[in-house]
């Protein structure tokens, strides 16, 4: 499997993809930052105005309004979907692969983990330079160094685990549909429908499978422990059941 | 004790109502180049898909290397499969690399190796999208062998190669056949070019194996090989015996049969004649791999 995670990474190197959606990340997270703008999908305007109320934005408000805006960096990712195992599938490389000693399970696995590495590093990326920015600008820290760089390393692991998540499903639906295509607009679709439902149904187990609400809630630290380990044991259930069942899936599909 | 690199035993598949693979059995010894003969939809490639476990088998059992499949098993298989699959981005050189990681080749030197082998020493830099489909089926085989497997797998190789591109292909089968120990399971619609390389043939039919034939047994029943008509058969027997070790069938007092088309005539004669045979003539009899299908085939759509 450590072979297959080096191919992947071999492969993601050399491609133009991975370069575009790094420059993307950064341009996002300074454009956050130097304009004092905050966007996304599940941002409320409660959200934006506490921030906008700061007339200058130290480094944590920038690194806070990168946290606010991360939701959109699902649809600046996709691009490590479709690269690390939508091209396997359109481009039927997975012929090679899977003659190549790795079981299935392991396949399935790996093409999780290359995804969540990237996913971190990139979502590592983009805070750090919401701070660089900043400091570009001449901001003040507005809390100790120590802080504001543990928050970016939390912020980083939990929203690159929770887009994980979505991109992880994302692969089941690929396996299910046998279609690069369907998997990248179940990634565009899935937050858009979570948010929708949340806002017209009253079902409040919905908030569990709400992983880019429950990402931000938790960087921000809105949430109380006892509903922080409801978020990621649920979260943990998901993957695990995703990953079961794509394994299932492809070792009875036709290939 | 030759050692069964593969073993199918009694597999079936079907696809919904439709019979794909019915109770196929069959196995290939080291060495072997087995060729797979069948028409369109015959199910060629079912069964290859089924060996590289790209189609789940439900009925019936495969061993590799006397060993029930499993994915560690298939790390000494290599395999073109349906169209030789590359990444269009990478260039040949860069899948190759690709490979040699995946299957923890850390020889750097037999990417360069496997290029020159497979004849893409110019296109190295090339994109695999820009490749001709010639050069795509080379770049398949390359990645294909680039792991030296025990047991290639091919499924209609020779598709897309120009005239010089098959007669290439044909040697550097029998050259990974006869340097590289490697047992190959072929299947084509040029039954010319598998006549040439195969040493095994079988014949499937609407998901049945029909009929499985060694070289030797096609070109015997065939009748195809060298007749030469001599005034002393016995003795011209006795010569070919020592000297060539190769088979015949003394067919009259005059006439003789030597089955392989590949021996040397004018050597022959030379033989022959300084042993005091005289040759009357010598003539090439064929009847080709395609006759011997047709028949075949024609039978089974008579019955």
């Amino acid at each position: 499997m450590l072979n297959q995670l080096r191919t992947d990474f071999y492969r993601l190197s050399h491609t133009w993809g991975i370069y575009i959606t790094f420059a993307c990340t950064i341009l996002y997270a300074a454009m956050i930052v130097i304009n004092n703008v905050v966007g996304g999908i599940m941002v409320t305007g409660d959200s934006m105005a506490k921030l906008n109320s700061n007339d200058i934005w130290t480094l944590k408000n920038g690194l806070n309004a990168a946290t606010l805006s991360s939701s959109l960096l699902v649809y600046l990712f996709i691009g490590i979907f479709v690269i690390t195992i939508g091209y396997e599938f359109s481009q039927k490389t997975y012929k090679n692969t899977l003659v190549s000693g790795i079981t299935r399970s392991q396949f399935i696995i790996s093409k999780y983990l290359v995804m969540l590495i990237n996913i971190f590093l990139l979502t590592l990326i983009y805070f750090i330079t919401s701070i660089v920015s900043g400091l570009i600008c001449n901001r003040s820290v507005g809390t100790s160094w120590s802080n504001l760089l543990s928050q970016t390393i939390n912020n980083s692991i939990v929203i690159a685990f929770f887009i994980s998540i979505v991109f992880g499903i994302a692969i089941l639906v690929l396996l299910l549909t046998s279609s690069n295509v369907a998997g990248s607009i179940f990634i565009v679709v899935f937050p858009v429908i979570i948010s929708v439902l949340n806002n017209i149904a009253n079902w409040t187990w919905l908030k569990y499978i709400d992983f880019f609400s429950a990402a931000m809630k938790i960087s921000l630290k809105l949430v109380t422990n006892g509903q922080l380990w409801n978020y990621v044991i649920v979260s943990f259930v998901v993957l695990l059941a995703t990953i079961i069942t794509s394994t299932i899936v492809i070792k009875n599909k036709e290939l | 004790m030759t050692k069964n690199i593969l073993a199918v035993n009694n597999i079936s598949k079907n696809f919904g109502k439709f019979k794909a693979i019915d109770n196929v059995s069959f196995s290939l010894q080291k060495g072997d180049i087995y060729g797979l003969i069948g028409s369109n939809g015959a199910g060629k490639t079912t069964i290859m898909r089924l060996i590289t476990q790209l189609s789940p088998l439900k009925v019936g059992t495969i061993s590799l290397f006397d060993k029930s499949i499993n994915q560690q098993a298939l790390r000494h298989v290599g395999s073109v499969i349906e169209t030789p699959a590359a990444f269009d981005k990478l260039t040949v050189k860069q899948n190759l690399k690709l490979i040699a990681i995946q299957r923890g080749i850390n020889n750097q030197d037999k990417v360069k190796q496997i290029i020159k082998f497979v004849g893409l020493t110019k296109k190295v830099n090339t994109k695999a999208k820009n490749l001709s489909l010639g050069q795509k089926q080379r770049l398949g085989l390359a990645i294909a062998i680039l792991p030296e497997p025990d047991l290639l797998i091919l499924d209609e190789p020779i598709n897309g190669l120009d005239p010089s591109g098959i007669i290439e292909f044909r040697s550097l089968l029998l050259k990974l056949n006869q340097e590289k120990q490697i047992t190959i399971l072929i299947s084509s619609h040029i039954l010319t070019e598998l006549y040439q390389v195969s040493t095994r043939f079988g014949f499937i039919y609407n998901g049945r194996l029909i009929k499985e034939i060694t070289k030797e047994e096609l070109d015997k029943v065939n009748r195809s090989g060298l007749l030469v008509t001599v005034d002393n058969v016995a003795k011209a027997a006795q010569i070919i015996d020592t000297e060539f070790q190769n088979k015949f069938t003394v067919i009259d007092d005059q006439r003789l049969l030597i089955h392989s088309l590949d021996i040397d005539s004018s050597e022959l004669n030379k033989h022959l004649v300084m042993n005091n045979v005289s040759v009357i003539s010598m003539t090439k009899q064929e009847r080709s791999l395609e006759d011997y299908y047709t028949n075949l085939i024609g039978g089974q759509e008579n019955a």
